[in-house]
C-alpha cells in the first residue's frame, strides 16, 4: 500500500533528515580519523579541514604504537574476553540445561535465584569482590580480570530460554543411546544452540572488551592493561599537543569491534535484539 | 450497495504474472466468491479492489465510478482479514468503534483527555456507542464488549472482525479467507452465519477462499481462478454440472471428479480403454479427449464385455454411502465411486468390477487444452449403458 | 522380568518402586552436579557480595584495617550530611532524567524513519549503531578533543560562525550537559535497534485494517497501531536505558573526574572514589546500598507497569 508517505518526495526528505542526524552520530568518528592523519602543526593551525594539510599518518600511528604498548593492550583484551566467555559457557550451559530440561527439587528456587541475580548490577558487588581478590593475593593479574565474570546469570537465563525450545525427543534419543547428561549438554544441546551462543558471545565480548571500571580498580601493572584502560593512560600520560597519536590510538582501539560489526552486521544486530527481547 | 466492475486488471510481482487480465462484473447485492488454489491470484485481486495493492493495468469501478485514484478508506468498502487484524490493545467495543471514530470525530475530538471536553463530541460518542451495541447484538457478541481480543475464541474474534466491517455500513464487503483459521466444525457453522448475514444485509459480498465447499454453499456466483486467469464465472450448480475447463471440474467437487482418457472414434463415440462410450464431442475424429464422470454418478456392477473394468483397491465407509477406490489397468489416476452402502455389502478388496454410468453424465474435455467440449449423447440418455 | 507398567493391577511392584526412586535420586544428583559450579559462583560473586555490602554498610571498615566496629546507621547519617553525595544523587537523577527520554525518543524516531525507507535501511542502521560498538572510553576521549576549546571540531565550527568557544568540560554549567550529550549519543543506536525489532513485529494487516477503517494519516497510524503495539518494547528500552544511565562512570572518570567542583559528580563515581581511592570501604558500601535501592526501584516500577499493561 503506497500512498503519501512513500511518495518520492517523502522518501527524499527522510533520507535528508537521517543524514542530518548522521552528522551528529558520525562527527566524533570523523574527527578521530581525520586528526589521526594530521601532523601536530596542522592540528595547531586550527580550522575545519577534514583532509590533512600536512599528512602525518605514519608518524602518528607508529607513535601511538610505541609510546604505549597498544598491541599488548589489545592482546590483553583478546585474552581476557576469550577466557571470560569460554569459562562463562562452561559454567552456564550445564546449569541452563539442568534448569530447562531436568526435573529436580530446588529447580524453581535456583531459577528464582538466577532471576534475582540478573538484577544485581556489576558495580554493586565491586567492593567485596575486590576485597576477596585482595585477600587471595591475586589482584593485578589476569585472574583478577577474568574470575569475577565467569558467572554470567544472563548467559544462564538466555541459554535456558533457548534450551526450553529444544524438543525433548532429541534428548530422550540421546539418553537411550547411553549418553550421560553431561555429554548431552555438550554433544546435543550446545550444537543446536549456536545462534543463542553467538548472541551470548557478542554480548559478553562487547561488554568485557569495553569494560573500564573493573580493570581500573584491580590493575596497577601497565602490561596487563586492557584497551580502554590503555587509552585512558595514554591520554593522561601524554600531556601537550599530541592529539594526533592520541586519535590514532583511539582509532586502533575501536577498530576491532567496529570492523567485526561492519562485516557481520546482521549477526550483531540479531544478537542484540535476541538478548534484548528476553 | 453497489456493483463492482473489474476491467482488464493486470498485476505482476517481479517476473511473476499474478493476474494476467481479469474482467469481471459483480452485480449489486450478489455474493461473489473468488475461488482457486493457492497462488492463483484471488487474494491479490481482492486487495486491488480494496486499494491495498495497485494494479499494473486496468481499472476498478464501484457503483459505476472508477475508484483507482482513491485511497482504500475512500472507497466505502469494508474488509475482513484472514487474521482478523483486531487491535490487540483495544476492547471489542473499541475495536468495532474505530471506523466510526475515524469517520465522525475530528482528530482533536479523538484525543484521550481533551477530546472529552466538547459537548458535541459527547453526543457523537453516544451515537457511536449505540451503533456499536446494535451491531454487537446482531452478531451475538454483546456480552463480550469489554473483553480484549486475546480473551476471545477464534469464532468470537471472527465475529468482532465482521462487526467492525458491518458497523461502517459499506457498499461492498470484502472477505479474505475469513474461515481458514477455524476448526472444521466451526467453519461449517460460520458458513451458514455468513450466508445469513448476506441475506439480511443485502450488500455486495466479495469472498475469497481456496475451499471449494465454502464457495459452493454460500455464493450466488463463483469465479474460478487458476494461475492468474479467470476460468469460469457462473452460479454454483452450473460450475458443478457444466464446468468450462477440466481444471474447474477437478477443483470443484469432493471427492474429485474421475478423469478417463479416450480418443474420438468414427462411430460417433469415444473409445476409452477398449470400450465405446456413447458421447460424441464436437471435434474431429482421432482427437485425444478426457472424460469426466462424477463419483456419485458411478455405479458398481459385475465385470463384463462392453464395460469398463477396474479393481477395487480400498473401501471407505461413510455411513449411508461407501466410497469405493478403484484402479483401472491403463489409467494412472485412481477412480472413486460413491454408492449407497447396501449395494456394496458383498464387495471385497481385489474384486474386478464393472463401472456403470450413463452417457449423459459424461463431461468431455479436450485432451490437450483442457477446455470443455460440447457433446451430445449417441445413446438414449436415460439408458444406463455399459451396464 | 519386572514390568515397567506401574499402573497394572493394583499398583507398582516393590521392585519397580525401588528402581524408580533410585533413578530419581540419580537424576537429582546429576542436576545438582550440573548446576553446582554456577550456584557456587553465584553465591560467591553475586549474592554473597550483596549481603556483605549490606552488612558492611553498618560498620566502619576500611580496606587494610585489621578489624572493624559496628556503627549502625552512622554511614547513612553521614551521607545525608555529605554535600558530595547530595550532588551525586542529584546529578545522577538529572542525567537519567534527560538521557533516557532523549535517547528513547530519538531512538524511536530513527527506527521509524529507517524502517519506512524503501532502500538504504541497512546502511543507516549501521551508521546509527556505530557508537554502540565503539569503546566508550576511546570515544569519550575523542569527544573531549572535539570539545577542545582550541582545536576541537566544535569550537572551530563556532569560530566560523563567530561565536566564542568554551571549555565545555571544564565549566560548571556545561560539564554535566556535555556528559549527557555523550550518553545520548551512545544510547541512541542501541535503543534504535530494539525499536526496529519491535516495529517489524507489528503485523502489517493491522495497518491495512486501519487504512480501511479510515485512519490514513501518519498520526493515526502511529497513535492507533504503532505506539500501543510497541509498548512492551518501549517499556523495556526505557528501563534498560535508565539502569545503564544510572551506572554512568567511564566518561566521568576520564574527562571530568566529577568536577569541576562536583558539577559532574555521579553516584558510581563517588562509589569508586570512596571505595577505591580513599578506601573507605564501609561508606562506599553504604553508597552501594543506596545505588541498589534505586536500581531495584526502577525494576519494580517496570514489573508493575508490565502487569497492568501487557496486552498480548
Amino acid at each position: 500500500m503506497r500512498y503519501g508517505t512513500s511518495s518520492r518526495l517523502g522518501g527524499i526528505i527522510k533520507q535528508i533528515v537521517l543524514a542530518i542526524g548522521a552528522v551528529f552520530i558520525l562527527a566524533p568518528f570523523v574527527q578521530m580519523i581525520s586528526t589521526s592523519l594530521k601532523s601536530s602543526q596542522d592540528i595547531a593551525q586550527g580550522g575545519l579541514n577534514l583532509i590533512p594539510r600536512e599528512w602525518a599518518a605514519f608518524e602518528n600511528y607508529s607513535e601511538a604504537l610505541s609510546a604505549t604498548p597498544l598491541l599488548q593492550y589489545m592482546l590483553n583484551g583478546v585474552i581476557v574476553t576469550v577466557c571470560i566467555f569460554t569459562l562463562q559457557v562452561v559454567i552456564a550451559l550445564p546449569c541452563a540445561y539442568a534448569l530447562a530440561k531436568l526435573r529436580w527439587r530446588g529447580r524453581g528456587t535456583v531459577f528464582a535465584l538466577v532471576l534475582l541475580c540478573l538484577l544485581i548490577p556489576p558495580h554493586a558487588v565491586a567492593i567485596p569482590v575486590y576485597i576477596l581478590l585482595f585477600k587471595m593475593g591475586i589482584l593485578d593479574t589476569y585472574a583478577s580480570l577474568i574470575l569475577p565474570f565467569i558467572i554470567s546469570v544472563f548467559g544462564i537465563f538466555l541459554m535456558r530460554q533457548f534450551f526450553m525450545t529444544v524438543p525433548d525427543d532429541l534428548i530422550d534419543a540421546a539418553r537411550m543411546d547411553g549418553m550421560s547428561e553431561f555429554a548431552i549438554v555438550w554433544r546435543v544441546m550446545a550444537p543446536t544452540a549456536v545462534p543463542a551462543l553467538v548472541a551470548f558471545g557478542i554480548f559478553s565480548v562487547i561488554a568485557h572488551w569495553n569494560d573500564y571500571f573493573w580493570p581500573l580498580i584491580v590493575l596497577s601493572s601497565e602490561e596487563l592493561y586492557t584497551p580502554p584502560l590503555g587509552i585512558a593512560t595514554f591520554r593522561t600520560a601524554e600531556v601537550g599537543y599530541v592529539f594526533g597519536p592520541l586519535m590514532a590510538a583511539a582509532t586502533m582501539v575501536i577498530a576491532p569491534l567496529v570492523i567485526a560489526f561492519l562485516f557481520a552486521q546482521r549477526r550483531f544486530i540479531e544478537g542484540i535484539t535476541l538478548t534484548g527481547m528476553k | 450497495m453497489a456493483a463492482v466492475g473489474i476491467h482488464a486488471i493486470q498485476k505482476s510481482f517481479g517476473s511473476v504474472d499474478v493476474l494476467k487480465s481479469i474482467d469481471l462484473a459483480i452485480e449489486d447485492g450478489e455474493f461473489m466468491t473468488l475461488v482457486g488454489p493457492s497462488g492463483c491470484g484471488k487474494s491479490t485481486l481482492l486487495r486491488i479492489i480494496a486499494g491495498l495493492e495497485t494494479q499494473d493495468a486496468g481499472s476498478i469501478s464501484i457503483g459505476g465510478t472508477a475508484v483507482d485514484k482513491r485511497r482504500p478508506s475512500a472507497r466505502d468498502l469494508a474488509m475482513v482479514f484472514q487474521s482478523y487484524a483486531l487491535y490487540p490493545h483495544l476492547t471489542v467495543a473499541q475495536n468495532i468503534a474505530v471506523p466510526l471514530r475515524m469517520r465522525n470525530l475530528t482528530m482533536t475530538e479523538r484525543l484521550p483527555l481533551i477530546g472529552r471536553l466538547s459537548p458535541k463530541a459527547a453526543g457523537k460518542r453516544t451515537e457511536i456507542d449505540r451503533q456499536v451495541r446494535r451491531v454487537a447484538e446482531q452478531l451475538d457478541i454483546a456480552h463480550l464488549l469489554d473483553r480484549k481480543p486475546k480473551q476471545l475464541s477464534g469464532g468470537q474474534r471472527q465475529r468482532v472482525a465482521v462487526g467492525r466491517a458491518m458497523v461502517r455500513d459499506p457498499n461492498v464487503f470484502l472477505m479474505d479467507e475469513p474461515l481458514s483459521n477455524l476448526d472444521a466444525k466451526l467453519r461449517v457453522h460460520m458458513r451458514t452465519e455468513i450466508a445469513d448475514l448476506h441475506r439480511s444485509l443485502g450488500t455486495t459480498f466479495i469472498y475469497v477462499t481456496h475451499d471449494q465447499a465454502e464457495a459452493m454453499t454460500m455464493s450466488s456466483r463463483i469465479a474460478v481462478m487458476m494461475e492468474g486467469d479467470l476460468i469460469q464465472v457462473a452460479p454454483p450448480a452450473q460450475v458443478y454440472d457444466d464446468p468450462a475447463d477440466i481444471r474447474v471440474a477437478e477443483f470443484i467437487g469432493s471427492p474429485k471428479i474421475n478423469i478417463l482418457t479416450g480418443t474420438v472414434t468414427e462411430h460417433g463415440a469415444v473409445g476409452c480403454n477398449g470400450v465405446e462410450i456413447g458421447v460424441q464431442p464436437e471435434c474431429p475424429v482421432g482427437t485425444a479427449v478426457k472424460l469426466g464422470v462424477r463419483p456419485e454418478k458411478l455405479e458398481i456392477g459385475a465385470a463384463g464385455p462392453g464395460r469398463l473394468t477396474a479393481e477395487i483397491r480400498h473401501l471407505e465407509n461413510l455411513g449411508p454411502d461407501m466410497l469405493v477406490h478403484l484402479r483401472m489397468r491403463d489409467e494412472t489416476d485412481p477412480i472413486v465411486a460413491r454408492c449407497p452402502a447396501e449395494r456394496l455389502r458383498e464387495a471385497r478388496i481385489g474384486d474386478q468390477v464393472g463401472l456403470v454410468f450413463s452417457a449423459g453424465d459424461v463431461l468431455v474435455f479436450d485432451g490437450k487444452t483442457g477446455r470443455r467440449l460440447p457433446s451430445h449423447c449417441t445413446a438414449p440418455v436415460q439408458e444406463k449403458l455399459h451396464a | 522380568m519386572p514390568s515397567t507398567d506401574t499402573m497394572a493391577f493394583g499398583g507398582p511392584s516393590p521392585a519397580v518402586f525401588v528402581h524408580a526412586k533410585r533413578r530419581s535420586l540419580a537424576a537429582h544428583l546429576t542436576a545438582y552436579a550440573l548446576s553446582a559450579p554456577a550456584l557456587f559462583l553465584m553465591a560467591l560473586l553475586l549474592i554473597g557480595p550483596v549481603l556483605v555490602v549490606l552488612m558492611m554498610s553498618f560498620t566502619d571498615y576500611s580496606l587494610g584495617n585489621a578489624s572493624f566496629e559496628w556503627v549502625g546507621l552512622a554511614n547513612y547519617a553521614e551521607m545525608l550530611e555529605d554535600d558530595v553525595f547530595v550532588k551525586a544523587i542529584g546529578n545522577t537523577l538529572l542525567y537519567v532524567g534527560i538521557v533516557v527520554p532523549a535517547s528513547v525518543f530519538l531512538g524511536l524516531g530513527a527506527a521509524m524513519l529507517i524502517e519506512s525507507l524503501t532502500f538504504g535501511r541497512a546502511f543507516w542502521r549501521a551508521v546509527y549503531f556505530l557508537p554502540v560498538m565503539a569503546t566508550l572510553m576511546a570515544m569519550a576521549i575523542v569527544w573531549e578533543f572535539m570539545l577542545n576549546a582550541r582545536f576541537g571540531m566544535i569550537s572551530q565550527l563556532l569560530a566560523l560562525l563567530g561565536l566564542p568557544a568554551k571549555n565545555w568540560l571544564q565549566e560548571t554549567s556545561t560539564a554535566l550537559p556535555m556528559l549527557m550529550v555523550i550518553g545520548i549519543w551512545q544510547a541512541l543506536g542501541f535503543n534504535m535497534v530494539l525499536f526496529m525489532a519491535g516495529l517489524t513485529s507489528i503485523p502489517r494487516d493491522l495497518y491495512e485494517a486501519l487504512e480501511l477503517d479510515g485512519g490514513s494519516s501518519s498520526w493515526s497510524r502511529f497513535w492507533t497501531v504503532t505506539w500501543p503495539l510497541l509498548s512492551p518494547v518501549t517499556l523495556f528500552v526505557v528501563v534498560i536505558t535508565a539502569i545503564r544511565s544510572f551506572q554512568v562512570f567511564d566518561p566521568v572518570h576520564v574527562l571530568t573526574k566529577g568536577g569541576p567542583n562536583n558539577a559532574s559528580m555521579v553516584l558510581i563515581y563517588q562509589l569508586y572514589q570512596e571505595g577505591f581511592d580513599f578506601f573507605r570501604s564501609a561508606y562506599a558500601a553504604g553508597l552501594t546500598v543506596v545505588f541498589l535501592i534505586f536500581i531495584f526501584a526502577i525494576t519494580w516500577v517496570k514489573s508493575r507497569v508490565m502487569e497492568k499493561n501487557v496486552h498480548y
